[in-house]
């Protein structure tokens, strides 16, 4: 399983994102491999489940939504926690 | 870590009604004096801006801006904009805006310890709305001082 945290440059705020995601997959038990990256070298394929901000995803079409997690905050760790409990419950 | 970066030059109070653009360019002029970006590193955050919409608004009331290194980002460098004032920058859900953290990173790993001393200040809503309400730079400097 990789998880990818997007943003527009690849170098800030998806840092800060992937910082986060592990910290809750830890707390949900859950194993991945997660990375960071810009947006415009994403592709569907290079992951099994993307994270951006909304401001963002907009700029993310080709991303199928079955595979794409939109937060408001990345700060928020109780609404990331929640979409990626969400997530792995599907 | 924080207090490494910042100083009476690179956090600004301001008490002006300001937009987007012209918040970007006041919290970008101390890293431009201290030579840590060029002119085109702060033009190229406002291009991204228009192409991608507001890409580096990442939580209600905080925007972080930031372009690559090729795009003029020549030290390591961080300065804060903290607003009296709402701006607006067009971001659905996080408008109004009250932090502008500018930074530059030469590279994709000097920054990393910044952005982890960062977070941790973000997840902290008691220290944010003290440094908001915060009317010196030195009342400021103590609470980022912790990180």
């Amino acid at each position: 399983m990789k998880i990818l945290a997007v943003c527009g440059s690849g170098l800030g705020s998806s840092f800060m994102l992937e910082m986060n995601i592990k910290k809750v997959l830890k707390k949900l038990g859950k194993e991945a491999e997660v990375n960071h990256s810009d947006l415009s070298s994403v592709t569907p394929d290079v992951a099994d489940l993307f994270v951006l901000t909304k401001d963002l995803a907009g700029s993310a079409q080709s991303i199928p939504n079955e595979k794409l997690i939109v937060l408001n905050s990345i700060i928020d760790l109780n609404d990331l926690e929640n979409k990626l409990h969400d997530y792995f419950n599907k | 870590m924080l207090s490494n970066l910042l100083n009476e030059k690179t956090i600004i109070i301001n008490e002006q009604n300001l937009s987007w653009e012209e918040s970007i360019l006041k919290a970008g002029k101390p890293l431009l004096e201290a030579g840590s970006i060029t002119q085109n590193y702060l033009d190229s955050i406002i291009s991204m801006h228009h192409q991608l919409g507001p890409y580096y608004v990442i939580a209600p009331h905080i925007a972080m801006p930031h372009s690559r290194s090729e795009n003029g980002a020549l030290k390591l460098g961080l300065s804060i904009l903290i607003s009296k004032k709402d701006i607006t920058f067009n971001s659905l859900e996080n408008d109004p805006i009250h932090f502008v953290f500018l930074f530059s990173a030469p590279d994709n790993q000097s920054h990393l310890e910044m952005l982890m001393s960062l977070s941790e200040l973000f997840s902290n809503q008691e220290d944010l709305d003290a440094i908001q309400n915060s009317n010196s730079i030195e009342q400021v400097l103590s609470i980022i001082n912790q990180y």
